[in-house]
């Protein structure tokens, strides 16, 4: 970094020197290449094998996303530009007009099985029958090639989103949604847990391990058993639990209401150990003379940690942080595992489904194998955006 | 937050505490549920409410005697895989193979590589850094294919080589110890240059005795990544008698809930944990020590 | 010195990483491999029943088996670099899948009269599930599984209820049963296809309608779809659980459900988990709807053969063998030996089928209107969206009529 600083300041002023200054600038460029040629060598082994199966395979899936390619040998990749980031991407907002009946001008009711004319629907209604007032049909609304995403009621009339891909949208905002919950949480819940046993106690030795545990162990095997435990009926260990305390038993995998937050402490379960490893190692970081100071100076104890500990911990959450947004929009494991039937990868009412999880769908049960890349772009892209952002916000000093 | 000599801070401490024992013991709930469950028998293991401790401990799950008599008995995990050679424990020590070779072979390329960009000064490094963040952005499913042509042009399918030289690379490794090394003074280095010491030695003999704790967590961590790696061997191993412990699993466990094979899949995940259990209570004290010792700098 | 030793390291590691790699061992005769979708157990059966074929000819049979999961990927895989294995097994859909984009051999076009004849012996409703609508068979049926309703007739006579017949009596059932448990819980279970299109498709059947015509027109925004769904809906409203998850065995031995819609799969482990309850638990055809009709789902697997396989005759011959009514036999043999079911997809090879007269009974009955999955184009990529459709009825109350006229327009959309 300060490297390039300087070489920028050496080319700057050497360029009113016209052409022989730039062979100069040049010239110097080159030979600190030549000088830094072991720094090249040393990290050679590496990025040869990160150039042939990390970058290739990424800048051969970045061609793909501008083909419909459906993975077959005897069908190559057909070439369709932007084509398929429009599909996933486009979307539309129109209001979505009630059903008008033709005879009376009214808007059409449904009691039961049967559809009427307001007036004639007020009066079933009065005699206690349940009736719907009718929307048109989102597909008479909305362009060719939409579909409904969502719809929303506001001052008196019903706004429909449309989307070429719904699915994807219902992805990323669960995606999203999963992502906030798990790395706010993870993160808190790593840095409670490192203040409570920074105390270098044997209890707290015994405590670390336990909740470092998981990170360490966790996978395809013990997520199964997460599954057993949230299994339906009190066969599971979670609804016997409920039972005992008078609870009610709940379809924990198969009720909406229910799939974020498992989905969430999972997270938590799995991905505070780390977090709390990486704090207490900050912690250890900060002198004990800064404490001893402001303790002299009568701070509070929530004052030092206000002005002592936090900034000084900053470096370790803003990596804590990106890590962990990086991760969490790549949640894929547990999703799978918990979640996905043969049927439905994204469970019931597609409430589980991410956008790793969808693009996997796409990719290798629907063989639509351009369309998943160019979903992975999109995601690539929001990664990038959010960790550019906390970059930002986060930033102190030269390291990132 | 370091000394508290107040009633109330104590108070605060020990309010405090509670929740942490609660999570501690919601943390291990469901290593307790597996364990129990791999020495439960069918009946016992299929009971509504379940049992909190094992009524009739058997081994069953692992080795059953009688395994050729359906429908009361069936055959333990030992006895099933019949088409890899030496069954459960060949795909037991695969992976155990597989995961230490990663494990070795990306410790020493990501420490090497971390060192550079941590202490090094170069054109490019900067770059270079970005390239590795952005990796780290694309999911991996979207890499397969073309990865598994790759392998396939390089004739590597069916070979241990097609996960472990790729997984040698690991961008998440070399970002950790990196951040580590980062706080490591500049004047030992110097110091060594001084003296005549090449970079390679002062990577080997200075900076990983230092950065050892930081390894032993990465390595922890990578060790696991391929213990519990799925996909992609399942992609390149075709060969029976290469089966990693994942996809003997998720053989066995074609339905959870289904007919029997519930504490098969616990048994096995019982063995599954055990060698990452192992490694971490081994290493523990070399961590705890490493966060006592050495520390981070962002 | 010590400088080298990091390189001599490296070095090492890396030599030692390249130097393994097996040599796969070639007998005599040709060698066929097959990727069983399944478990490791599936596998082994298969293997086993081809011991005779083996034997026969001379040549091999490797089995592999690769998890329901990741098959497909697996496949793909296969298909895109032409490498892999000359015979695939996995879902009824997936011949069409893979053979429409090239993946796979049409068997009807290169062996004509064979796969005639297979079709005449298969089910009806398998076989017209595999074959595409341009008349190509990219896979055939190897084996079935199907829809039973299992019940514990003596635990319903003590609520004072029979076996349900029909959905009427279903539907009272959940009810009855429900109000007499002290916690107002359990009632019918659902498992296999809970709350998605597959459960919804027996019902869909039974009122009398269907996805398509044989024509491939979509014929699912009806009123018969309606008010199957309407129905579909009902159960759940009336407490029919919609975890998938749910323990239908448990359910059944302890009472809780002592009438359960599932899979045939549980019949091979119910004696072996649950040995109070041998003897009292029996299977039966689903209820019947409005029509009378008893129609199921039918899933399975087909048996194919990859496109760039170097053995197509002597694959071919093994997947006849498969369908011959020794090799039935002897599948249900070993399937049998590892608590398995195992029903060959041949109608007159079902009186070979293990567990007992009662589930010979049953699954005969079942498999006479019994239905595969559409073999309709577009019909696979519209699944998921079709099944959303289903549960916005079941889990949010909306109006069933709409949601088929959606499932229409989503169907033809994807048909395109």
């Amino acid at each position: 970094m300060k490297l390039t600083t300087k070489l920028n300041k050496v080319s700057l002023s050497v360029s009113h020197f016209s052409v022989k200054g730039s062979i100069i600038a040049i010239q110097i460029f080159f030979q600190t290449l030549w000088k830094k040629r072991i720094s090249y060598l040393l990290l050679s082994p590496f990025l040869v094998i990160f150039i042939v199966f990390g970058l290739l395979p990424i800048a051969w899936s970045a061609r793909l996303a501008l083909t419909e390619y459906r993975g077959i040998k005897t069908v190559p990749p057909k070439w369709v530009g932007t084509q398929n980031f429009e599909d996933i991407l486009q979307i539309t907002i129109r209001v979505l007009p009630p059903e008008i009946d033709e005879a009376t001008g009214e808007q059409v009711y449904k009691c039961g099985r049967k559809k009427m004319p307001e007036s004639e629907a007020r009066v079933l209604m009065a005699e206690g029958e349940e009736c719907e007032a009718r929307m048109m049909t989102p597909r008479d609304v909305l362009p060719k090639g939409y579909s409904e995403y969502d719809r929303y009621n506001f001052r008196g009339k019903t706004y429909l989103v449309g989307a070429t891909d719904p699915r994807f949208w219902r992805a990323m905002y669960n995606t999203v949604r999963y992502t906030i919950g798990s790395v706010i949480l993870t993160t808190l819940g790593g840095l409670f847990l490192a203040l409570m046993l920074q105390k270098q106690t044997r209890t707290n030795m015994v405590l670390r391990v336990v909740f470092f545990l998981p990170a360490v162990t966790s996978g395809i095997a013990i997520t199964a058993v997460w599954k057993w435990i949230f299994a339906g009926e009190s066969y599971g260990l979670a609804n016997t639990i409920f039972d005992m305390v008078g609870m009610g038993r709940q379809d924990f995998l198969a009720d909406v209401r229910w799939t974020m937050p498992i989905l969430i402490w999972l997270a938590l379960w799995g991905g505070m150990g780390f977090p709390m490893i990486l704090f207490l190692a900050g912690l250890k970081n900060i002198p004990l003379e800064l404490y001893e100071a402001a303790a002299i100076d009568g701070a509070s104890v929530p004052r030092r940690f206000r002005h002592i500990t936090l900034p000084l911990l900053r470096p370790t959450f803003l990596y804590v942080v990106i890590i962990g947004i990086i991760n969490a929009f790549q949640v894929f494991d547990v999703v799978y595992v918990v979640f996905s039937t043969t049927q439905n990868i994204g469970g019931v009412l597609d409430s589980a489904l991410t956008v790793v999880t969808y693009l996997y769908d796409q990719g290798f049960n629907e063989l639509q194998l351009g369309y998943a890349s160019s979903i992975a772009w999109v995601l690539f892209g929001v990664i990038f955006v959010m960790t550019v952002l906390s970059l930002r916000l986060g930033r102190v000093n030269e390291s990132y | 937050m370091i000394e508290k000599n107040t009633s109330i801070g104590r108070l605060l401490t020990w309010s405090a505490m509670a929740p942490v024992l609660f999570m501690a013991f919601l943390m291990i709930v469901p290593y307790y549920w597996m364990v129990i469950g791999a020495f439960k028998n069918v009946p016992e293991l299929r009971k509504v409410p379940p049992t909190f401790v094992v009524e009739n401990p058997t081994l069953n799950n692992f080795y059953d005697e009688e395994g050729n008599t359906p429908p009361n008995h069936q055959e333990g995990l030992f006895q099933r895989f019949k088409d890899t050679k030496g069954g459960f424990a060949r795909i037991y020590a695969n992976s155990i193979f597989i995961s230490v070779s990663v494990t070795f072979a990306s410790l020493l390329i990501a420490s090497l590589t971390a060192f550079v960009l941590a202490k090094h000064r170069f054109p490019g490094r900067n770059f270079i850094f970005i390239m590795f963040m952005a990796s780290m952005m694309v999911p991996w499913q979207v890499t397969l294919i073309p990865n598994f042509l790759i392998m396939r042009d390089l004739n590597w399918i069916n070979s241990f080589r097609a996960i472990v030289i790729p997984a040698s690379a690991q961008v998440f490794a070399v970002f950790f110890l990196r951040q580590f090394m980062l706080s490591l003074p500049d004047e030992l280095l110097d110091a060594a240059r001084v003296d005549g010491a090449g970079e390679l030695r002062i990577w080997w003999s200075i900076i990983l005795p230092l950065v050892r704790p930081a390894l032993t967590a990465i390595g922890l961590i990578i060790f696991l990544g391929q213990w519990n790696n799925l996909v992609w061997p399942l992609i390149v191993l075709r060969d029976a008698n290469l089966r990693t412990i994942p996809l003997a699993i998720s053989l066995i466990n074609q339905s959870l809930f289904g007919p029997t094979t519930l504490g098969l899949v616990m048994a096995a995940a019982f063995l599954t944990s055990i060698p990452t259990l192992i490694l971490f209570i081994v290493f523990q004290k070399e961590f705890v020590r490493g966060i006592t010792m050495s520390g981070m700098k962002g | 010195m010590k400088r080298k030793i990091g390189l001599i390291l490296v070095l090492a590691i890396a030599l030692s990483v390249v130097g393994i790699s097996p040599r796969p061992t070639h007998a005599q005769g040709v060698e066929i491999t097959i990727w069983m979708t399944g478990g490791d157990v599936d596998a082994q059966v298969a293997k086993e029943a081809a011991a005779a074929w083996e034997a026969a000819t001379g040549n091999t049979v490797t089995v592999e088996a690769i998890d329901w999961g990741s098959a497909h990927a697996r496949i793909l895989t296969a298909a895109t670099s032409g490498e892999g294995p000359d015979i695939i097994t996995g879902g009824l859909s997936w011949g069409i899948e893979f053979g429409e984009l090239g993946g796979m051999i049409d068997l009807n076009e290169r062996y004509p009269e064979d796969v005639a004849a297979l079709g005449a012996a298969d089910n009806p409703g398998i076989w017209k599930s595999i074959v595409s609508t341009d008349g190509a068979v990219y896979g055939v049926p190897y084996d079935l599984t199907t829809y039973l309703m299992f019940s514990r007739p003596d635990l319903l006579e003590g609520l004072g209820l029979t076996v349900p017949q029909t959905w009427d009596e279903l539907l009272a059932a959940q009810e009855a049963i429900k109000a007499a448990n002290e916690n107002n819980e359990g009632g019918v279970a659902i498992g296999w296809g809970n709350t998605d299109w597959l459960g919804y498709s027996n019902f869909l059947w039974q009122a009398g309608g269907d996805w398509y015509d044989d024509e491939c027109n979509v014929t699912i925004d009806s009123e018969e779809a309606a008010e199957a769904l309407d129905f579909y809906a009902s159960l759940y409203d009336a407490g029919v659980p919609t975890d998938s998850a749910t323990a239908i065995e448990a359910g059944l031995d302890s009472g809780l459900y002592p009438v359960s819609l599932q899979g045939n799969w549980i019949v091979g482990g119910l004696d072996a988990s649950y040995p109070d309850m041998v003897g009292k638990w029996q299977a039966s055809p689903l209820p019947a709807g409005p029509t009378g009709s008893r129609s199921a789902f039918i899933g399975g697997r087909i048996m194919g053969i990859m496109s760039f396989s170097e053995h197509v005759d002597e694959a071919f011959d093994l997947i006849k063998y498969y369908n011959t009514e020794d090799a039935a036999k002897a599948l249900i043999a070993s399937s049998t030996a590892q608590n398995t079911l195992f029903i060959p997809p041949a109608t007159d090879f079902i009186q070979y089928t293990a567990y007992g007269d009662n589930i010979r009974e049953a699954l005969t009955a079942v498999l006479e209107e019994a239905k595969g999955p559409p073999n309709c184009p577009g019909w696979e990529a519209a699944t998921s969206d079709v099944t959303l459709q289903i549960q916005a009825v079941i889990f949010e109350g909306a109006d069933s009529e709409d949601a088929v006229a959606e499932m229409a327009a989503i169907m033809e959309d994807n048909m395109e």
